[in-house]
């Protein structure tokens, strides 16, 4: 799967007072006919993409389906498969912030009424970078809730778990053959002397905690305690234990060169550039997960030069060919975004209107050396196989396949492996 | 031939195939797409020293990768 995404991100700043629109500054609102014709023009089938949570999800039940029913209308019509990124760092005003708990059901609820409404959708990310969302929201003070303290962290990063593996039962109750393609951030934290060991010990814990919880694995006997210290209560964490859907998912993880850090002795972090790379990072992901991979994110802005781009993607490539050279199950490879993005220079902190030139086209949608270099590598590679075996390919259900036989077959034999599932899952909805 | 990118595996060329006069205070980009923008701070041979209008920092650049930004394109950028 070689994708790209339209970026949708939809945090809060200022307090509340300022809603931060990717679609909206990246002119997608007013060019996705053009937008989906540039995904098409790079031979790709896959995008990731997602209709606005904040404009969608309108109230409690209550939606707004008319850019929804427009795009993804035509999605199908190109038979282009969307990975479905129902959340991107926002919640709608109504909602508040991720501190809120009524979020995970009011989201359950919005994911199933999205998959009734668009059965030949298969893939989802219901909510992007989970991590991330709650480091950036409640602890780093940076946007929807502010927050700074532990406790934020913890409500928060609960509240977004729990919204996403709700979201995924309920959209399995609709289409049982849905597969879950997690977007997160994968990181590493390096000692700079060996007082740093401790504290780079514990955040190389802490970073596996969204995921932990997600796929239902029992997090590091610190983290047990870190999360029960902040807020977690023993049933809020068992009931991610008693509610794995590893089986349906994924393992999409997200490299950018600043997802490296150093750490110094009190604790504090710095960017340290790449070191360890994609490959070895998600090594160590998949040692834990034991999942099928796939690189959902990466990009770094154009240069002075002209070909850092360029370069990088070459990189990033050569690392994921590494890892399924190595007999990891790698099933995919993301650019993203397709254009470039507005303020992500401040991590959409500040709404200064700065291009980051990170797409693959700019926001003329002119094509990038980058773009050209994406094409160019999806025609090349697009035939080999990713896994390596014929046995090991992802069993997906094109829109143009949508409801016929084979496609009915596969839904159904889906239905009874879920009935199964649940029949023997001692721990439901609890 | 050394490869010195992978440029030269895709065969991108970043050369503006024309002639322009490329002197400090220019603004440039070192592609065909309008950002980055860079202030040419200084020109010596083959290269310009610039300085990306957004972040403030500094870079070499190629000259013969060097346009000027034309000032109708700043009207439509980031639009």
């Amino acid at each position: 799967m070689f994708a790209t995404g339209i970026e949708n991100s939809i945090p809060r700043i200022q307090h509340g007072r300022i809603r931060v629109d990717q679609m909206e500054s990246c002119g997608h609102y007013r060019r996705w006919r053009e937008d989906f014709d540039l995904v098409q023009d790079l031979g790709l089938s896959y995008l990731r993409y997602g209709p606005p949570l904040h404009t969608t999800l309108i109230g409690p039940e209550r939606y707004d389906w008319e850019f929804a029913d427009v795009t993804f209308a035509e999605l199908r019509r190109r038979n282009i498969i969307p990975i479905v990124d129902l959340c991107h760092f926002g919640v709608p005003d109504w909602i508040g912030d991720f501190q809120n708990p009524d979020f995970p059901e009011q989201f359950a609820r919005y994911a199933r009424a999205f998959a009734e409404r668009f059965r030949w959708v298969q893939l989802y990310t219901p909510v992007n970078e989970m991590f991330i969302c709650a480091q950036f929201s409640a602890k780093y003070g940076w946007w929807n809730e502010q927050g700074t303290t532990e406790r934020t962290f913890v409500t928060a990063l609960k509240h977004i778990v729990r919204a996403n593996v709700r979201a995924m039962q309920e959209i399995l109750e609709v289409r049982p053959d849905a597969i879950f393609v997690q977007s997160e951030s994968s990181e590493y934290f390096h000692a700079e002397n060996p007082a740093a060991i401790k504290p780079a010990e514990v955040m190389n814990s802490s970073r596996f905690l969204s995921l932990d919880l997600n796929y239902g694995h029992r997090v590091d006997s610190e983290m047990y305690e870190y999360l029960l210290d902040n807020g977690m209560t023993q049933d809020e964490y068992h009931f991610f234990l008693g509610n794995s859907l590893r089986h349906h998912c994924i393992l999409g993880n997200d490299y950018y060169w600043t997802n490296e850090h150093r750490v110094a002795a009190d604790g504090l972090t710095r960017a340290s550039g790449e070191i360890f790379g994609y490959c070895e990072i998600t090594r160590q992901y998949y040692a834990r997960y034991r999942l099928p991979v796939m690189h959902t994110e990466t990009n770094i802005a154009e240069g002075p030069s002209g070909d850092e781009a360029v370069n990088w993607l070459w990189k990033e490539w050569a690392n994921v060919l590494r890892l399924r050279n190595d007999g990891v199950p790698t099933v995919g490879f993301t650019w993203y975004s397709l254009t470039d993005q507005i303020d992500w220079d401040v991590g959409l902190r500040e709404q200064n209107n700065r291009v980051h030139p990170v797409g693959l086209y700019d926001l003329n949608r002119q094509i990038r050396p980058v773009g050209r270099s994406y094409k160019q590598l999806v025609s090349d590679w697009g035939a080999v196989l990713p896994t390596q075996s014929i046995c090991l390919t992802v069993p997906i259900v094109p829109p143009s396949e949508f409801g016929e036989q084979a496609a009915q077959r596969h839904a159904d034999d889906a239905r009874q492996l879920r009935d199964v599932e649940l029949a023997t899952t001692t721990d439901q909805m609890s | 031939m050394t490869l010195s990118s992978y440029s030269d595996v895709f065969a991108i060329s970043h050369d503006r195939e024309h002639h322009e006069d490329i002197h400090a205070g220019d603004i440039v980009a070192t592609g065909q797409n309008l950002y980055p923008q860079y202030e040419v701070v200084a020109v010596n041979g083959e290269k310009a020293w610039v300085r990306n209008v957004h972040s403030g920092v500094d870079g070499l650049a190629l000259l013969s990768r060097c346009r000027k930004v034309a000032p109708e394109a700043f009207r439509h950028a980031a639009e």
